[in-house]
């Protein structure tokens, strides 16, 4: 147990120690975790599988390496923005190579979306002046067929009273780079009409701030206070929205377009109660930005001990937020067009909720293994559309099912 | 509706420290249910990072929790 | 309304698991132990150093018994199974008292975890050092030569 990874120096050590029991030696932990998703949606929507893992190997200095690697792969098909219509509606694909064609009386979902996502990242984490100081950097990367993100983050936190009190401060920078199939195409343009660039560009700053508080032996309290500014191409390249007369024909559809700068501030408080060896954790998150996106999150879980080694966690979450002040599941032919618009689902005002809950077991060799399954529920405001499109939802909304299944090692 | 809250969470982040440095806070040697991993923050990182990032796929806004903390406050 | 019911609920539960109730705080008793030099070493099982610290001390407590060091563990794990799951991985080999209402460690208030304190032969307290780090045993060692060489 102790001689874990020892190198040649460790060992020499040892046999100068003149340890018969050889245990006395300097050498870093490794904790490895690797864990599978599934994730799917009805309607035959987004599919994704994944696999994860993440090592960290803590030295005798305690300081820390992280190494992260992700694997996705998404499949299924996603909400176009095109409005659904009372005809077949046959339309050019973003990639500019061929059309799709669209069933009346149907939510127009675009199966043209498989990709397979990768992630790596290292972060370095470490005390400077004195132990109740830590710093940490980190960088990350992840690549997708017309996607590429760099990122680079730091922190420090300082412990006090009596390591009762953390304050933290965090900073990240992302640079990433949109390379859409069939180029980029200009906001609120023709679907059909030429496209831009090959290329576009989207910075993020983020910048949170934070205290944890310990309350007493079996509660401790987080609050955070973030903001982020995005700068660059926000738009999705293959999302459009329709201009649809009175009648409920759909006259044009256009390329979106979103604002090329987005500032949002959130504040976040989570706390943890330890009731006689089960444990509730809660927070509740508030966002607001510049899209007009109001949003609040409220997530409980509480952890029942069954045994030394197995628990179950049920999982409950509600989330709301506001549509974005260009949001709009269609345009009205009749009116000028706007400055910026989208039909994108995510940008609609919904609730959602979650249930689920985590199951966990311990295993051989001190392995910890835990079984994950959630229910996903979003549920779109009801928007009504011209009468022509009398008993069409542009935005019905849609579960999905989240199994997972991991490992501490 | 969201900015009228704002100054409530405050309240409650700062009643919190105030009542816990009355009390003069948690001893060293009383941390043990505090050094568990279901009372430590960012300990379930892998879970947070997989939900965050669904979350983030699916609806328009992310962020909050960032930072690990809590645990045995072992030297 | 319905975000003031958490306030309440928010600060009764701090109220509530912050009362503190007067500890008692107890010296050990070194009498039985008179010309020898005690090393008290304050752990728990959910104390990640401990787990490092106990080869150590079992070392220290084997070759340097016949100079006269005795060591003792104090174990201060509010649930004492808890700290029999640790024995069970992380043996010892030196002798073992429980603390689980933190009497002693509220007496010599201990800053951190874990704490090893070294009385001399009289039973004066000469020596504290709070944490455990490999790198740090040639000094930790000296503290305990230092201690026995009076």
């Amino acid at each position: 147990m102790q001689l874990k990874k020892s190198s040649k120096i460790a060992l020499a050590a040892a046999s100068l120690l003149g340890a018969s029991q050889v245990s006395i030696v300097s050498a870093a932990d490794w904790d490895h975790e690797a864990a599978v998703l599934y994730y799917g949606e009805s309607d035959d929507r987004v599919q994704d599988a994944s696999f994860k893992y993440k090592g960290k190997r803590t030295n005798d200095d305690d300081n820390v390496l992280t190494l992260g690697l992700g694997v996705d792969t998404l499949t299924g098909s996603s909400p176009s923005g095109i409005a659904p219509s009372g005809d077949v509606q046959i339309v050019a694909t973003p990639s500019g190579n061929g059309t799709t064609t669209y069933p009346a009386n149907e939510l127009t979902l675009d199966d043209t979306f498989l990709d397979t996502r990768v992630d790596l990242s290292a972060s370095w984490d470490q005390s400077i002046i004195d132990d109740n100081t830590r710093v940490n950097v980190g960088v990350s990367v992840s690549k997708e067929y017309d996607y590429l993100h760099l990122g680079l983050s730091s922190g420090i936190s300082r412990e006090l009273n009596n390591k009762n009190t953390t304050l933290s401060l965090g900073l990240a920078y992302s640079a990433d780079t949109i390379e859409p199939v069939g180029n980029t195409p200009i906001g609120l343009s023709d679907i059909s009409a030429a496209k831009g660039a090959s290329d576009e560009s989207k910075d993020t700053i983020d910048f949170v701030v934070g205290i944890t508080q310990v309350l007493s032996k079996n509660t401790i309290l987080q609050v955070n206070y973030g903001l982020t500014q995005a700068d660059g191409y926000l738009n999705d390249p293959y999302k459009r929205i329709s201009r649809v007369n009175s009648t409920g024909t759909i006259v044009q559809n256009l390329n979106e377009s979103r604002p090329d700068k987005r500032l949002g501030h959130n504040l976040y408080g989570a706390l943890k109660h330890d009731f006689s060896g089960n444990v509730l954790s809660s927070s509740a998150r508030l966002h607001s930005d510049d899209f007009g996106i109001d949003s609040i999150t409220l997530d409980a879980k509480y952890n029942i001990k069954l045994s030394n080694r197995r628990s179950i966690e049920p999982h409950l979450r509600y989330y709301h937020q506001s549509a974005a002040d260009f949001y709009a599941p269609q345009l009205n032919a009749a009116d000028p067009l706007p400055a910026f618009a989208s039909a994108d689902y995510r940008l609609a005002e919904f609730d959602a909720y979650t249930l689920g809950a985590t199951y966990r077991f311990g295993g051989s060799k001190d392995r910890e293994w835990r079984i994950t399954g959630e229910l996903y529920s979003q549920n779109p405001k009801k928007t009504n559309l011209t009468a022509g499109q009398a008993g069409l939802d542009a935005n019905p909304g849609f579960d999905a099912i989240m199994l997972s299944v991991g490992v501490k090692f | 509706m969201i900015k009228s809250l704002i100054p409530s969470l405050v309240m409650i982040a700062l009643l919190s420290s105030i009542s816990a440095c009355s009390s003069s806070g948690v001893k060293p040697w009383e941390r043990g249910n505090l050094a568990k991993s279901s009372m430590t923050f960012g300990a379930d990182s892998m879970i947070d990072t997989t939900d965050d990032h669904i979350y983030f796929s699916k609806e328009a806004t992310s962020g909050g929790r960032s930072f690990g903390a809590g645990g045995c406050g072992c030297n | 309304m319905f975000f003031k019911k958490i306030l309440t609920i928010i600060i009764i539960l701090i109220t509530i698991s912050s009362s503190a109730m007067a500890k008692e705080a107890k010296a050990f008793d070194l009498s039985a132990y008179q010309g020898k030099v005690v090393m008290l070493d304050f752990w728990a099982s959910w104390c990640v150093p401990c787990r490092k610290s106990f080869p150590w001390l079992n070392k220290m407590q084997s070759t340097k018994s016949s100079n006269g060091l005795v060591i003792i563990g104090i174990n201060v794990d509010e649930d004492t199974a808890d700290a029999e799951r640790f024995l069970n991985k992380y043996v010892a080999t030196f002798k073992l008292e429980y603390d689980p209402e933190g009497k002693y460690a509220s007496y010599y208030d201990i800053p951190g975890m874990p704490t090893s304190l070294i009385f001399d032969r009289n039973g004066k307290l000469i020596h504290q050092h709070s944490g455990f780090k490999l790198k740090n045993i040639a000094e930790y060692e000296s503290a305990i030569n230092g201690a026995l060489a009076k």
